[in-house]
Parts: structure tokens; sequence; C-alpha cells
């Protein structure tokens, strides 16, 4: 348990300290501006002003799990490429930890995601969103922040387990926001297609985030809240002994520079 | 005359080898297939749900068409990236020292993108607005699948010139292909209409291929005279030839200055 908070730690700390000087954080918030205005003009176009707040939501959730997949994806590759990947799977610390720790910290490009998405529609489009449940609001903000970061440290394992599939990285962006509903809620989806994505924690996020920004009253918060950790918590069950299993067979057979 | 010809089609057929190349590594037949043209397809149905979410049928047909084509300007873009490989392939001082005309071979270089993008955009187009109410007849199809042809090379065309300034700046690349592509998106009239937008932005608009590639297939799926698909078709000719005109010569301008400063080698 120690040397997993120890990783988380460390992790977190040296993905916070990096980040500000990667380009993949600005490649993450770059297109936030547009894919705001696409949607917002969308909704204000087709006189919905009600549904504005759906298009700051959405590009936030989908800087969130861009961010996941570019940086589950790169992680990895950057830390054997730069000569550390030896060195951290030979130390004490957790790697799986080190890893959700590292993507914790990646998460919080949400907040300046948030920001340029409110700031977009408040300047462009003069609609300026009220968070209208505070507390809702930042408990699913946390929530799907570390249920993402779980779900990327899967992605991570499975990158590194099998690196074929990282070609999901480039695909699994789009399939991801239809299905789990980041800007239509999942039931105005047809019911073959809202069964998966009920499986998706991202789904239980957006819906929180809506309900949050939207006046009336947040029904079942609790157990929404939950749905979004219990996936995540799976998710990084799963990503951690698929991560452990690799590891101690890439230093039984000593193939971890295959990796 | 025929000496230039033979040498421009020389240089853009050796850029089409390494275009070939580098496709052949990106993708096999099958993660072309079930990843990249799903994810493509995920796209437009994402957008399109947007009509269903606001609950107007007329605005979600116009949106799927818009949709649709606009994923040639994604896939178009992907040229911004490719053109600055060369920077980690180790091959820029080679191409830096070369004879050839930078422009031309960059042309080829990155034309698996317009090719494959002509297959996608078209798949789009012909499999998912019926699912929307948009009913194509069998004499639209070649019409279509040519608007589209044209509206991948005319948008690749201005591709170029933007993968040229990104060769100066080869860490944005990725940044500076998404934002190019996202704000084409946004002025393009494929999500709401360009006078949807302050006037000045619609003038801007009139430059962008794909803004009159998109009204002809409106167009051509309103049933209009064939002589107003033909102008559209005509206006975005006239505009792709001036966004090549432009990639040419701002290739040559940065490969001359490359070879007195260096600064592409860096």
């Amino acid at each position: 348990m120690r040397t997993a908070l120890t990783g988380f730690a460390l992790g977190s700390g040296f993905q916070v300290r990096t980040m500000a000087r990667s380009v993949d954080t600005y490649y993450t918030l770059a297109t936030i501006p547009m894919t705001t205005a696409v949607l917002l003009s969308m909704m204000l176009y087709s006189g919905r002003t009600d549904l504005a707040s759906y298009a700051v939501v959405a590009p936030t959730l989908m800087a969130l799990w861009t961010a996941a997949l570019v940086f589950a994806g790169e992680m990895i590759a950057d830390d054997r490429k730069n000569g550390r990947l030896e060195l951290l799977v030979a130390s004490p610390v957790s790697p799986a930890a080190l890893v959700f720790g590292r993507l914790c910290g990646a998460m919080l490009v949400s907040l300046p995601a948030f920001g340029l998405a409110v700031a977009t529609a408040g300047l462009v489009f003069g609609h300026w969103v009220t968070v209208h449940h505070p507390v809702v609001f930042v408990l699913a903000a946390l929530a799907t922040a570390l249920a993402t970061a779980a779900t990327a440290t899967a992605l991570s394992a499975l990158f590194i387990a099998a690196p074929g599939s990282r070609i999901v990285q480039n695909t699994l962006s789009m399939p991801v926001f239809l299905l789990s509903g980041v800007v239509v809620p999942l039931a105005f989806l047809p019911l073959w297609a809202a069964a998966p994505g009920r499986l998706l924690y991202l789904s239980w996020g957006a819906d929180l985030f809506r309900d949050a920004l939207t006046p009336g009253p947040v029904e079942h918060t609790a157990a929404r809240l939950a749905a979004v950790l219990l996936l995540g918590a799976l998710a990084l069950a799963f990503g951690t002994h698929t991560m452990n299993r690799f590891l101690r067979r890439a230093r039984a057979e000593g193939s971890l520079s295959r990796v | 005359m025929s000496d230039v010809i033979a040498t421009v089609a020389r240089t853009v057929h050796q850029g089409t080898v390494v275009s070939r190349a580098d496709f052949r590594a990106f993708y096999t037949w099958r993660t072309w297939l079930f990843g990249w043209l799903v994810r493509l397809l995920c796209q437009v149905l994402f957008y399109s749900t947007v009509g269903v979410l606001v609950g107007d049928p007329e605005y979600t047909r116009y949106i799927v068409l818009g949709a649709a084509v606009t994923v040639c300007v994604a896939e178009a873009m992907l040229a911004v990236s490719s053109t600055c490989w060369d920077h980690h392939g180790g091959t820029m001082g080679l191409l830096t020292a070369s004879p050839v005309s930078p422009g031309w071979f960059y042309f080829g270089r990155s034309l698996q993108w317009p090719a494959s993008s002509v297959a996608t955009t078209s798949v789009a187009l012909l499999v998912l607005p019926p699912f929307f109410g948009v009913q194509w007849t069998w004499w639209q199809v070649p019409v279509l699948v040519g608007l589209v042809a044209l509206t991948c090379l005319s948008t690749y065309c201005m591709t170029l010139l933007i993968a040229s300034v990104a060769l100066v700046f080869p860490e944005a690349r990725n940044v500076i292909g998404n934002i190019t592509s996202s704000l084409v998106i946004v002025v393009s009239g494929a999500m709401v209409p360009v006078e949807y937008w302050p006037a000045p932005v619609q003038w801007a608009a009139q430059a962008l291929p794909v803004v009159h590639g998109l009204a002809a297939v409106r167009l051509l799926e309103a049933g209009a005279p064939d002589v107003a698909v033909a102008a559209r078709a005509g206006w975005m000719l006239l505009a792709a030839v001036c966004w090549l005109a432009a990639a040419l010569s701002s290739f040559r301008w940065i490969f001359s200055r490359a070879r007195t400063d260096g600064s592409l080698l860096g």
C-alpha cells in the first residue's frame, strides 16, 4: 500500500511538472474553443438555448478523454525512448500506481478545458453558463477525472502488453464520445446503442455534469457518482492486474526491451 | 513545356512512392476499415445526433450531409503531420539539397490522405444520410463521388499551404493541423449555414474549397439544375488552384531559405 501511495504521489507530481511544457497538453486544449463554437452554434441556430450548457460540458469531457488517450499512449513510449522504463520497472514502487498517478496529474487539463469552453460560450456567443449545483458539479468533476485516469491506466497496460493495440489510440475517440453521450444524452439514442454506453463511466459523468448546470433538482446523485467510481475502479483493477502480470513475465524472460 | 510537365510528373511520382510506403506502414486494410473508417463514421453520427437532440428532422438532414463532407477535411489535414515526418526520418537534409521542386514533391508525398478520404467521405455520404431521410438516386451516385473526389483534392491543396508553415514549426504540427481542421469545420457551413456567422467570416469562408464542395453536394441532393452544381464545383477548383499556387510558392521560399541558412535542418 505504501509503495502504491509513493508511486501515485511521485507519478502525479512528475506529470504536473512535465505537462506544462508538453506539446500534448496544448494539443488537447487547442481545439476546445472550436468544438464549443461548433456545438453551441448548432444549439443556438436551432433555437434551443436551453441546451447551451451541453455545448460547454461536451468539449470539457472530450478534452479529458482525448488527454487520457494521448497520455496513455505516449507515456510508456516516452519512458522507453528516454531510458526511464527499465529504471522504473526495477524500482520498488508499484508501476500501476505510478502510471495512475501520472494520469491523475494529466487530468488537471480539464480545468483549463472547462475554462476555455466557458470563455468561448461567454465571450463569442454572449452565453454565460451558470453552475446551479456547485457541489454536484465539483463531485462529478472529481469522480469523472479519477475514473478517466483509471480507464487510461487500463489502456496504458493494454498498450504495453499488446503494442499492436495502440491503433485504438487513434480510433477510440469518436466512438466513445458517441456511445457515452457526451453531447447527446443516451436517452435520445436507440436502446441497442444506449445499453453499451451505460457500461462507460463517461455516460454517467456526462449526465451528472449536465444536471449540475441545469436549474432542476439532481436526482440519485450518490448512486450515479458511485456508478462512475465503480466503473473506474473496475478499469483500474484490470489495468493493475494486466500491467503486473506483463511486467512479471518481462522480468522473468528479460523481454522488457521488446516493449 | 512538355519537359516541365514531365519533370513535375516525375517529382510528384517520387513523392507518391513515399506516400504509399507511409500508408502501408500506418494501416492494414483491417485497421483502416474497422478502425479509421468506423471512427470517421462515428464522427458523422456524433454531430448528426445533435439534430436529433434539438428535435428537428430537417436540420438533422442538413447536419448529416455537412458532417459527412467534412470527413475529408479531417483526413486531408493529416498531410500537415506527414509533411513534417521527414524531420524525424533524417531525410530533410537530402530533400533540401535535392534539385526537385519541393512543392510538387510534397504534393505527391501526402497524397495517401486525399486518396483515402475519397473512399471514407464517399462511404459516409452514401451510407449514413439514408438513415436520416436523405435518399440518393442511382444517377446521383457517380456525380456525388466525383464531387467528393474534387472536394478532397481541393481541400488537400489548401492543406499543403498550412503544411508548409508546419514544416517550419514541426513540433506544433498536430496542433496546427487540428486547429485548422476545426476552424474549417466551424465556418464551412457544415453544421450551421455560413450566413449564420458575421459578414467578414462569410467572406473569408468563400476561400475554402470545402464550402463550395459542400454547397455542390447540397444542391445535388436538392435536385438543383446541373449547371448550378457545376458552378459551385468550378468555384471550388478555382479556390484550389489559388491555394496550390500559394503552397508551391511557400515551399519554394522555405527551401530556398533553408539552403542558405540551414533553417530546416535544426
